[in-house]
């Protein structure tokens, strides 16, 4: 095999990235997930599919749908009729409290994504901040 | 004497897949009976190729087994329990650890796959490994027996088929063209690639495309993440094709101006060879099998840095000279995987080890 003169590229390289000052992009791909097993409280796309879930099922139904034939549907109705009377303020609260619990945290969801994409460009920063006072440092 | 093969699964187009069939043409070759068996064949291949695992004969003393092993199977357990000469070769294992966060089930199949290979290590008479990083493998899980490394056979007259011309046309187009061809699973570091891309963009050419070959259908929160790191480096010009057929990868061979590597796991590493081969010059990371591999050929790199690796590839595509270089080192390691080579090797290693197994 002919030398590829290894160790003298890796010091023209070096040499150029000094020269010019280039600094590496401090972003790793660990930043995009959250990886931890015992801290998952969190997870983006599991959030989003919960999301999606509570807004099918955000209205309650009180009652099954009324089968049958016509006779048993007619008395069917009669006593979901009379029923409701005594029910249906507590479904309608129900379905009250689901709809602002949904846009809250429908909300949160979004806050979290928002929230998520400052981080991350925050740490950007300081890391190329970082990079920069380590090469004034050795400058001096 | 019968000398029979058995792997879990026939794959098409996979590198175990050619190494079973290749090894069988070369004990058909030695004037021995043989066949293959296994629990699944990949409809691609004519049926008659093998022969369902179910169906093995009674196998004697004196009869052969040479069993593939990659992986957690019910034909470990077939295989340990056979009364015949067993010979293993391994194909290699992914840690568990590098699926960790990404792929439970996956991690889990691979932690069982381990404790098979434990448990076969007190069960086999001689094994080939692909690799001296597989042999290390077997010896860490406890392998006694002889192993001696034999590669793996590629069947280089399917990179001769004519390739892709649409692939060819729009990617042939000024750009240097960055390759990768491997399957999108964690443990081949598929972010250090686009990590080191995006330096190369930034600082040194900006009219560079990565091109990423290899199916992400087996690592789909890790391929999920890989887009949302490309998304938030705000990198252009990253290319996946996907499911491709085999003249569109040829293709993406034929355009791609250097082959990037920064797996860290490898049994083998077949793209390696088939860049060797297609004529790429390869720059890769010193990880498990990719020195052994690349044996002194290709540009390995012992730091993992992606501005260093970004200029790298800067001398490599502006020198001409260490290119030819780093080529024609490649030509002359490419030699040692000749078919014909490999075959002649097996057969030495039939004769002076296999034959000599004596049973009690």
């Amino acid at each position: 095999m002919k030398d590829i003169h290894y160790e003298e590229l890796i010091r023209k390289i070096e040499a150029d990235i000094k020269e010019r000052k280039l600094i590496s992009e401090p972003l790793q791909m660990s930043d995009m997930l959250i990886v931890s097993e015992e801290a998952r409280v969190y997870e983006e796309e599991q959030f989003a599919e919960f999301l999606q879930g509570m807004e099918v099922d955000k209205d309650v139904q009180p009652f099954p749908e009324i089968t049958g034939n016509i006779i048993s549907r007619m008395l069917k109705k009669i006593v979901v009729r009379i029923t409701t009377f005594f029910y249906l303020p507590a479904v309608s609260k129900q379905n009250n409290y689901n709809r602002l619990n949904l846009s809250s945290v429908r909300s949160m969801y979004w806050m979290i994504l928002e929230q998520e994409k400052t981080i991350i460009s925050l740490k950007r920063k300081l890391d190329i901040c970082e990079q920069k006072l380590e090469r004034l440092e050795e400058s001096k | 004497m019968m000398v029979l093969q058995m792997v879990s699964t026939l794959l098409y187009g996979d590198a175990v897949g050619n190494d079973v069939l290749a090894l069988g043409e070369a004990i058909k070759e030695m004037g021995y009976e043989t066949a293959i068996y296994t629990d699944a064949i990949d409809a691609r291949l004519p049926e008659e190729v093998a022969r369902k695992a179910d169906d093995l004969p009674d196998l004697g003393a004196e009869d052969v087994m040479i069993y593939h092993m990659a992986g957690g199977t019910r034909l470990n357990k077939v295989f340990a329990e056979l009364k015949c000469k067993k010979v293993m070769v391994y194909h290699n294992i992914t840690p568990p650890e590098f699926f960790e966060g990404y792929d439970a089930v996956s991690k889990k199949m691979c932690q069982e796959g381990y404790e098979q290979l434990r448990w076969l290590s007190d069960k086999v008479d001689y094994c080939l490994a692909d690799s001296e990083q597989n042999k290390k493998d077997l010896i860490e899980n406890g392998f006694q027996c002889k192993i001696d490394v034999l590669p793996i056979v590629i069947p280089f007259e399917d990179y001769d088929k004519k390739p892709s011309e649409d692939i060819i046309n729009q990617y042939k187009d000024g750009f240097v063209n960055i390759l990768f061809v491997g399957r999108i699973v964690p443990h081949k570091k598929h972010e250090d690639v686009v990590k080191a891309f995006y330096e190369y963009k930034k600082h040194y050419n900006h009219k560079a495309r990565l091109i990423f070959v290899g199916s992400g259908s087996s690592g789909e929160k890790y391929y999920r993440g890989l887009q949302r790191y490309i998304e938030e480096l705000g990198v252009e010009d990253v290319v996946f094709p996907g499911h491709i057929n085999f003249s569109e990868v040829l293709g993406f061979y034929h355009v791609a101006d250097v082959f990037l590597c920064q797996s860290e796991h490898e049994g083998f590493c077949v793209p390696l060879v088939e860049a060797m081969y297609l004529n790429i010059p390869i720059i890769a990371y010193a990880s498990t099998a990719i020195p052994g591999t690349l044996n002194g050929s290709g540009i390995l790199m012992d730091k993992k840095d992606p501005l260093m690796t970004a200029g790298m590839i800067h001398q490599l595509m502006t020198d001409e000279q260490l290119k030819k270089t780093v080529l024609e080192n490649q030509k002359e390691r490419l030699a040692d995987f000749d078919n014909e080579v490999v075959k002649k090797q097996f057969a030495e290693y039939f004769r002076n080890e296999i034959l000599n197994i004596k049973k009690g």
